[in-house]
């Protein structure tokens, strides 16, 4: 399922992030497939914020959707 | 699960990055290098993003490089020179490679350099390692610069420098580019600059690089953070929609009170009427008397609009307390690291006209001064979001010294006016870039931004940054105004004003219900809009003729400085169909708000 169905305040692990760019950014900030991140933040049909050794990174809605984590 | 093999597929989103980056890179290069001496001994500041580049930059050059807390300030390579070697600022960059301008100009800059110092964000150094594993696998001299290291010791996580100097295999100097500790030992360090350690074979795999600078992280850095229980739920809860939204509420509900109540009509009130129109105006009109300067030059220079009368009260007394207010409140926001708070709170509301939540970035920065805001539109990554960004800006953000204007005039008539003219502009951003996304071909590109920590605005940092941007405002804003003054003066002189009344007699005062006069405002607000909404200010307007004449010359044509801007980045005849269409929007806008005003019984 995508990251923007986990619901806030609980941890997830990325498993892919389905998009190059996305992949290669979140890659270098420290987000990358295989990591373990909080999600802290769901704005309603906005973004989803992730927190992972006390740094945050905000994602669009849609590109959410296709970085993949395991279902609950 | 379509795993990996699904990816390539939605991977131009984000990757569509704005064209002739490697282009610009070089012509940046070349023009520091060719001013500054050979490049064999180039010295470049690479690093993450927000990390105090453009700090260390500046203690080490004396030249200001702005500094905020988002990342992307620095959107071009600043030149500047260290003990007689060329020194270059480079745009932040999370990696190097191709795939975006920053990184292809930090990526070229870098095959250029005799010596890279690497700043790295001390109390971040999980993400910051892994730009400095590539820079050591480039193979060039480096030094590592811990920056930020005071951050890192209050939250107990000090990164042992002597460990990670021997893992990399370059010099490492602990530093705090804002105090300037630590800066003596860099300038002594990049003596010393080797080439780095490669820890990697294969240059092209991101997520090994990603494994190996967490191991190198866990190894230099004691996993033994203090916990800062408010910070760290404001840094959560700023970007919820129900906390996160009364903060922004606060946050503009403080400028306003700030600008638009304590200055803009406090303090101003006193400037402008006692110092500017009872002492100053007298003296320079009894100066030039007294020279014996008198006929038209007289009046030209000291008159009703006269450049030693009206020009200086408007620059000095009415528009500095206002334009330093203001980057004063954008000073705190930009240093606290709200804004990329702000972006994502907004990303969806901005999705709907064809931006994501990082343009609201470039429009904040739009209101201390519209020609600033265009340039950072740079920061957007296409070239769509770039036009729409440019448009609104254009179009419809008020700069600095006009909202001031805008502020000290209708917060004189009751919060309802103030809140009336922030709907009508509001509407017109919506209108504006409604269109426009329908217009232009493509869609949003999804945001993707890191949330910088949040932080106290260092009272130095706030100060020089007020000054020095206030000051680069008004240095930019004079020359304009006394042009201004000047047409208004001659016309004045001449006669020609009156025929320009009578000329603008239908418009002005049967379309839109304003005194004949106001149409020297235009006249002026054909230089810069905010000179022109100056004009109104002493005219004893009506509340109803205010807003309106307000709405026509927020609307009105762009800064000259703004257009040539425009017409720089986007062509001629986009600035000009701009800069006609501005003309018809203001007035036929205008027009409609008072027949709305009047049949809603506010007489104007």
């Amino acid at each position: 399922m995508g990251i923007d169905s986990v619901p806030v305040g609980s941890w997830t692990r990325i498993e892919a992030i389905e998009d190059a760019a996305a992949r290669r950014e979140l890659t270098r900030l420290g987000f990358e497939e295989g990591a373990d991140v909080e999600i802290i933040s769901r704005i309603p049909f906005g973004p989803i914020v992730l927190q992972r050794r006390h740094r945050q990174v905000a994602i669009g809605r849609e590109l959410a959707r296709r970085v993949r984590v395991a279902a609950l | 699960m379509t795993g990996c093999h699904g990816a390539e597929a939605g991977g131009g989103a984000i990757a569509q990055q704005t064209d002739g980056g490697s282009l610009q890179a070089e012509d940046l290069t070349n023009r520091a290098l060719g001013v500054r001496g050979s490049q064999s001994d180039l010295v470049i500041l690479v690093g993450n993003p927000n990390v105090g580049k453009s700090a260390i930059f500046t203690r080490l050059s004396g030249a200001y490089a702005e500094v905020s807390n988002f990342p992307g300030t620095t959107v071009e390579a600043i030149s500047g020179s260290w003990r007689e070697r060329p020194l270059l600022d480079a745009p932040g960059t999370y990696g190097l490679g191709d795939h975006s301008v920053e990184e292809r100009i930090t990526t070229d800059l870098i095959a250029r350099a005799a010596t890279v110092i690497n700043v790295v964000d001390a109390a971040h150094l999980d993400r910051d390692l892994f730009l400095t594993l590539q820079l050591a696998e480039t193979g060039v001299p480096m030094v590592v610069a811990l920056n930020l290291i005071d951050e890192a010791r209050q939250a107990g996580a000090e990164p042992e420098a002597a460990e990670l100097e021997r893992a990399l295999g370059v010099p490492v100097v602990p530093t705090v580019a804002v105090t300037g500790e630590g800066l003596e030992a860099l300038a002594e360090a990049i003596q010393r600059a080797r080439p780095g350690r490669r820890s990697l074979n294969d240059d092209d795999d991101d997520l090994a690089r990603r494994r190996a600078a967490d191991e190198l992280y866990y190894r230099v850095v004691p996993q033994s953070r203090r916990r800062r229980p408010v910070v760290e739920w404001l840094e959560r809860s700023s970007v919820t929609l129900h906390w996160g939204i009364p903060m922004l509420g606060l946050a503009l509900a403080g400028i306003y009170l700030l600008v638009g109540v304590a200055v803009a009509q406090h303090l101003v009130g006193f400037t402008e009427a006692q110092l500017g129109q009872e002492l100053w105006e007298p003296f320079a009109r009894s100066l030039i008397e007294r020279v014996g300067i008198g006929g038209p030059i007289g009046e030209i220079l000291a008159g009703e609009f006269g450049l030693l009368t009206m020009t200086v009260t408007y620059i000095v007394f009415l528009l500095a307390p206002l334009v330093a207010a203001f980057y004063f409140s954008l000073a705190l926001l930009e240093d606290s690291g709200f804004l990329p708070r702000i972006a994502t709170l907004v990303d969806r509301g901005l999705n709907a006209i064809g931006l994501n939540g990082r343009a609201v970035i470039p429009i904040i920065l739009g209101f201390g001064c519209v020609t600033m805001g265009t340039i950072t539109t740079r920061l957007l990554s296409t070239k769509r979001e770039k036009t729409i960004a440019t448009a609104l800006l254009n179009f419809a953000i008020p700069c600095s010294a006009q909202l001031a204007v805008i502020a000290a005039l209708l917060a004189g008539f009751g919060g309802a006016w103030v809140f009336g003219y922030a709907a009508i502009i509001f509407a017109m951003l919506i209108a504006v870039g409604t269109v426009l996304d329908r217009m232009l071909p493509g869609k949003s590109t999804p945001l993707l931004i890191e949330l910088p920590p949040l932080r106290w605005p260092r009272p130095g940092a706030v100060l020089r940054k007020t000054t020095t941007k206030g000051y680069w405002f008004m240095r930019e804003a004079t020359p304009w105004f006394a042009a201004g003054a000047l047409i208004v003066a001659v016309l004045q002189v001449t006669g020609g004003l009156e025929i320009w009344q009578r000329l603008l007699r239908p418009l002005m005062v049967s379309w839109l219900h304003l005194p004949a006069e106001a149409a020297r405002t235009i006249v002026m607000g054909l230089v810069r809009r905010d000179f022109g909404a100056a004009g109104l200010y002493d005219m004893g307007l009506s509340p109803p003729q205010a807003l309106v004449a307000l709405v026509v010359i927020t609307l009105f044509v762009p800064c000259v400085a703004s257009i040539m801007v425009m017409a720089k980045e986007h062509g001629a005849r986009t600035a000009m169909r701009i800069w006609f269409g501005t003309w018809v929007v203001a007035f036929a806008i205008g027009g409609l708000l008072t027949r709305l005003l009047n049949l809603m019984g506010l007489v104007s």
